[in-house]
């Protein structure tokens, strides 16, 4: 086990070496730099900040510095919020991101499961079809529809919540309904169809001619393999809902890291836009591995192999 | 009073090209502690039939559409709520499947699995009912059983997985144990270990025991009385010695005739000619006919009236036979 999490481990550093050369290269690639503006800005002006910031340098030495840096945890000044480091940035925003995930996960998941489960055990019955037409169209409906309309529904029309904002707690029902419903629906269709599965095996057969009470059945015998598709699923969704949320938190007006990483694209600040990657990379693999050693603990089978 | 009473028992699958028929009208007793074989080919509904008396079909399709199944002249387990029923399953009658590879759960402990049945049906505490596991363990040959009832399904061979099947099944002692094909799975070695396991289990407990097989060299071995089945239906049923010198239905003797024997080496193998037959059709008269050496017109007319009494409990379905117009001893001497 410990051998596996340290294999893991180390394929990770290669893999975000690469992302880094990569998001270096696309960053650079791009036309203009972090001094471009409407506003015209002095060329001697541009080129002391160029040369203070290190952004003269041949680009294979600005690249070797940021990684000096990158080993030693600093990744740099932000070009565009003066005085800022992209660590303060991060640290800062990435918290409101982290909480708007966990609300949304916890939606998806309290919501999500529950739903698949009714809908496996009373398959082919109303139980069945409702839900599971209202998950489709969860699927259907992007967040950035979806948004809008609980905003418009109980933010102006019946004014139970702000419109946007993050500042009190019922701030944070609107933009957690809007992610948490969107993988809510997810999960509930992976819950029903992993159930269903199992349910049709033939040990759940075997558990029946014991005389195993129905809800016995589904809840241990039939859960822990059934729910194997959502744990799955959750190691990208998780990283999804903390990284991919800057849609929400957009509409939402929320200060989170997602809407620092989509302006940072646009205004070419270099160090925030790698900063950001490079968190959200190893967020990703770190997610990806903890739902790895959930399956095997989960799984007796994959437990003995490695 | 018989143990078990099967009378017309019927269920059908319906399905979206047409009703199949996998048990049609299937009756029979089985006494205490005897066993009992039911024997035929692949399709016939062996299966079928057992597992509606436990209400253990997939419902839709199937439907069990007519018939009782009594057990100890007191429940019908076809009308029985599902409670009752439910504490009857795995008590008084328990199952063995036919693949032990996917019958056992792999996501629990052997242990969780086995002391089940004893915390449903019997309210024993955890402690006295893995106690009682690990003793029906040994008693399945495992050794070393209070160390491998800690494992899960997959650290076991499928011999090994099939004594467990057997170990829980039996655990609680019940009356009737019903083995859908335990040994085709296996190898002919571990077949035979598990065949002689049940055996003894058996005297030991006076279970009754209800054997499906397509095998004719297991039913030989081990039944008393053996029901063959075609088509859904049972075409004769007798003792073992009726069943295989006393043949009394065609069908019985061509299935006797496909068995590759070792004497008759070199001679190619014999079949029955003909297509196993179509369920979702309906049928009248003799299942068998269309394949049947012996048939004659008014095998399929009004007249053919299903499984009936030839020789005290002999029973068979051929209509010629029970007329008297086919002595199927004088036919093949
Ligand atoms: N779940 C099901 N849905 C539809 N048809 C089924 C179902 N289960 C069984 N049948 C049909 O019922 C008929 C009898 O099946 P059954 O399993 O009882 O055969 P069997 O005699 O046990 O054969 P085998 O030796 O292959 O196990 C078959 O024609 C099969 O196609
Ligand atoms: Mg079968």
């Amino acid at each position: 086990m410990f051998r596996f999490i340290f294999i893991r481990f180390l394929q990770t550093i290669p893999v975000l070496f690469i992302i880094a050369v990569l998001t270096f290269a696309m960053s650079r690639a791009a036309p203009g730099g972090p001094f471009s503006q409407e506003r015209r800005v002095s060329p001697v002006i541009i080129e002391r900040m160029n040369e203070y910031y290190g952004l003269a340098d041949p680009l294979p030495v600005q690249f070797g510095n940021y990684i000096k840096n990158l080993l030693r945890g600093d990744l740099g000044p932000s070009y565009r919020h003066e005085g800022r480091t992209v660590n303060e940035i991060v640290g800062g925003s990435f918290p409101v991101s982290l909480e708007l995930g966990m609300w949304s996960l916890l939606i998806a998941l309290g919501l999500g499961i529950p739903v698949g489960l009714l809908a496996a055990v009373y398959r082919n019955t109303l139980l069945d079809y409702v839900p599971m037409s209202g998950a489709m169209m969860g699927i259907c409906l992007p967040t950035f529809v979806m948004g809008p309309l609980l905003a418009l529904v109980f933010g102006l029309w019946i004014g139970w919540f702000n419109v946007s904002g993050w500042h009190t707690p019922a701030d944070r029902v609107l933009p957690s309904l809007t992610l948490g419903l969107y993988f809510g629906a997810y999960v509930a269709r992976l819950t029903r169809g992993g159930m269903l599965e199992v349910l049709s095996q033939d040990y759940i057969r075997t558990a029946r001619a014991k005389g195993v009470p129905e809800f016995m059945i589904v809840y241990k015998h039939a859960l822990k393999g059934g729910l194997l598709p959502v744990v799955a699923f959750l190691g990208p969704a998780l990283a999804a809902l903390i990284s991919g949320s800057f849609v929400v938190e957009t509409i939402f007006q929320i200060p989170g890291l997602g809407r620092h990483f989509v302006n940072a694209a646009f205004n070419r600040d270099y160090t925030m836009v790698m900063g950001t990657v490079l968190f959200y990379a190893t967020l990703l693999i770190v997610m990806n591995m903890i739902v790895d050693i959930l399956q095997v603990l989960l799984n007796p089978r994959l437990k003995y192999e490695s | 009073m018989p143990l078990l009473e099967v009378n017309d028992l019927t269920t059908w699958f319906h399905m979206r090209d047409g009703i199949v028929r996998a048990v049609d009208g299937v009756s029979f007793t089985l006494d205490r502690g005897e066993t009992l074989g039911i024997v035929g080919e692949s399709g016939s509904g062996k299966s079928v039939s057992c597992y509606s008396l436990l209400d253990l079909i997939p419902k839709p399709p199937g439907r069990i559409e007519r018939g009782t199944a009594v057990l100890g002249g007191e429940v019908d387990l076809l009308r029985a709520p599902r409670e009752v029923l439910r504490r009857i399953r795995g008590k008084r009658i328990a199952m063995v499947f036919q693949d032990p590879m996917t019958s056992l759960n792999p996501y629990l402990r052997i242990s969780t699995q086995m002391i089940e049945p004893l915390l449903i049906h019997e309210g024993l505490g955890n402690r006295e009912a893995l106690r009682r596991a690990i003793e029906s363990l040994e008693e399945v040959g495992i050794h070393d059983a209070v160390r491998q009832i800690d494992l899960y399904p997959h650290q076991f061979s499928g011999g090994m997985r099939q004594r467990v099947m057997i170990a829980m099944a039996l655990i609680t002692h019940p009356e009737i144990l019903i083995a859908d094909e335990p040994t085709t799975a296996l190898d002919v070695t571990v077949q035979a270990q598990i065949l002689e396991l049940i055996k003894a289990r058996q005297r030991e407990l006076g279970t009754a025991v209800i054997y499906v097989t397509h095998d004719l060299g297991v039913i030989a071995g081990v039944c008393d009385r053996v029901n063959v089945m075609y088509a859904g239906t049972i075409m004769e049923s007798g003792t073992v010695d009726e069943i295989f010198y006393n043949s009394a239905h065609p069908y019985t003797q061509a299935l006797q005739q496909s068995i590759p024997s070792l004497h008759d080496k070199g001679k190619s193998l014999y079949t029955i000619p003909g297509a196993p037959p179509d369920l979702t059709e309906e049928r009248s008269g003799c299942p068998f006919a269309p394949r049947c050496a012996y048939e004659e017109a008014h095998c399929t007319g009004p007249n053919y009236r299903g499984l009936d009494a030839f020789r005290g409990r002999h029973k068979t379905a051929c209509l010629r036979v029970l007329e008297g117009e086919l002595n199927l001893k004088e036919e093949n001497r």
